[in-house]
């Protein structure tokens, strides 16, 4: 029978979850959260959440509906408004309350609010990995493997089989043969794997502002993913005029000044599908950010090397374009011209930080 | 004669001129500098004109640090446009240095910027141009560059001034 404590608790939980969920579009335009992650719980500050109480007023100050009224008798005046002389406080502010989430719950949230579809993975079953499950009991293990119940419960057998069971005085001493541990068993699990490649241009016409969209906008593509795939591959790419192959911190760090060509970052993608990511076992999910400002010669390689070997073996190639104080990208617009030919080629235009709500949904609402 | 000089007395000629074809005015000095002008119009004062460039022979095939201590130079001589100027991008692969309004100008309605290519891979060194982009439409247009005929002669100068020596 759960105890009323746990039932508080759970009610608790559900009203901060209410809140996430109510201000969730906060939240993502915000890239706050994005530090505040851990391995698989995200701290989320939300307001404090007061119990509604009755206080009292001053005495004699009236109020409205006290005592016995005559038709047209105007309603008495409250205190007088007026500048009072207080000063500013130098008192701290009401703390914020931070609940812990786990990042499966923020997706689902995500999920919910965006309507996203469940993605249907290809490949399924085509990849199985080995996993450890702990499901049996072994007479021999590590002391940090014990199983106490069932120790405890096989002392208890052996001592009531050889009349040692003192009820009165019910001491269970385990021996060696008493002694259980938990165990393992591999299981080959099939596994629906995806691998996403972002790249993002950090040529010098991308400024920092530009950087923090695409942080955050990648921090919930990643979220949304990992719920829908059990083994998810990540890989980032940063390029001006010239493409790098970098670690996670790097790809949100890096500031160059180069010149931007977007086919080296297309021939960097291509390399990596090439070496890790069979595309018939992978679904293979690639995200660009640029502001689009690529050096006109270029577009024509890049489109070249889209159609024949990306766009081919992708479940999705989303293309971001943020804008720039310029505001002259116009790579979004050579894609546009061949959009209808292809349904894994999803094109958004992220024009601030308001507009990544939207874009997520662009990019994952196809449900691929 | 300098190529400011050159420059004027052309414009002298052009007096009255206006036309959505551009007429290209090019004039070239001893050192093998050749300036040439797209204007669009030209009256007794001022001008119009769509793109300027400046072909320096010495420049073909130079260093990429050439041309960023040119972009950097320039930057800090020309300031009498209607926005400064500041290298955006270098492109030392293909030799190529981007120069543009830091900031741009920016209205309710879109952008417009000055935009100088820098580049040692063609004849064509330098290219001046202006650009406008409207929210929310994708991509850009050339504008017609407006400056009287003293600023025009003043930048001609300046570009001269600060071509670097390779």
């Amino acid at each position: 029978m759960p105890r009323t404590i746990d039932r508080d608790m759970q009610r608790f939980k559900q009203i901060v979850r209410g809140k996430v969920r109510r201000n969730l579009r906060k939240y993502i335009t915000h890239g706050e959260m994005i530090g505040r992650t851990g391995r698989e719980m995200v701290s989320i500050p939300v307001p404090n959440i007061d119990t509604p109480r009755f206080k009292h007023g001053q005495r004699g100050s009236g109020g409205v509906g006290q005592g016995d009224g005559e038709e047209g008798q105007p309603i008495g005046r409250g205190q007088q408004e007026g500048d009072g002389q207080g000063q500013a406080g130098d008192q701290p502010g009401s703390h914020i309350r931070e609940v812990e989430i786990t990042l499966d719950e923020l997706a689902e949230m995500l999920g919910d609010e965006l309507e996203l579809p469940n993605i249907e993975p290809k490949g399924k079953n085509a990849i199985s990995s080995k996993k450890d499950r702990y499901t049996t009991i072994r007479p021999t293990g590590p002391d940090s493997l014990r199983h106490f119940k069932r120790t405890y419960k096989r002392a208890l057998r052996r001592q009531i089989s050889l009349n040692d069971y003192n009820p009165e005085r019910p001491v269970i001493i385990p021996t060696r043969d008493d002694e259980r541990y938990r165990s393992w068993k591999s299981v080959n699990e099939p596994e629906a794997n995806a691998a996403i490649i972002y790249m993002m241009d950090v040529s010098g016409s991308m400024t920092d502002d530009q950087k923090e969209i695409v942080r955050i906008e990648a921090f919930w593509i990643n979220a949304w993913l990992n719920k829908q795939y059990d083994g998810l591959e990540r890989r980032y790419i940063v390029h001006d005029a010239v493409a790098h192959e970098v670690d996670e911190d790097t790809f949100y760090r890096t500031r160059e000044s180069g010149g931007t060509r977007i086919s080296s970052a297309f021939q960097a993608a291509r390399k990596i599908i090439t070496r890790d990511f069979p595309p018939d076992d992978w679904n293979i999910y690639c995200f660009q950010f640029s502001d689009g400002d690529n050096w006109g010669e270029d577009n024509d390689s890049c489109l070249d090397i889209l159609k024949e070997h990306i766009l081919p073996v992708c479940n999705l190639y989303c293309y971001g374009q943020v804008e720039s104080p310029y505001g002259s990208g116009d790579f979004i617009r050579e894609l546009r011209r061949f959009e209808d030919e292809w349904e894994n080629l999803i094109l958004s235009e992220i024009g601030s930080k308001d507009a990544i709500y939207d874009s997520i949904k662009e990019f994952l609402g196809t449900g691929r | 004669m300098s190529l400011s000089d050159d420059l004027a007395n052309e414009l002298t000629k052009l007096a009255g001129f206006a036309s959505t074809v551009p007429q290209t005015v090019a004039v070239t000095d001893a050192n093998q500098i050749t300036l040439a002008v797209d204007f669009t119009a030209v009256d007794s004062m001022s001008c119009s004109f769509r793109e300027l460039r400046l072909s320096v022979s010495s420049l073909v095939a130079c260093d990429v640090d050439v041309l960023r201590q040119w972009a950097q130079a320039l930057s800090g001589r020309v300031t009498y446009l209607l926005e400064n100027l500041g290298p955006v991008e270098i492109d030392t692969n293909s030799g190529k240095v981007l120069v543009r309004s830091t900031p741009p100008d920016q209205q309710p309605d879109g952008t417009k910027y000055f935009e100088v290519l820098l580049e040692s891979t063609t004849t064509g060194n330098f290219t001046l141009r202006r650009y406008e982009s409207i929210k929310g439409t994708p991509g850009r247009t050339p504008v017609d560059i407006q400056t009287t005929h003293e600023v025009l002669l003043k930048l001609v100068g300046d570009l001269i001034d600060t071509v670097p020596t390779p």
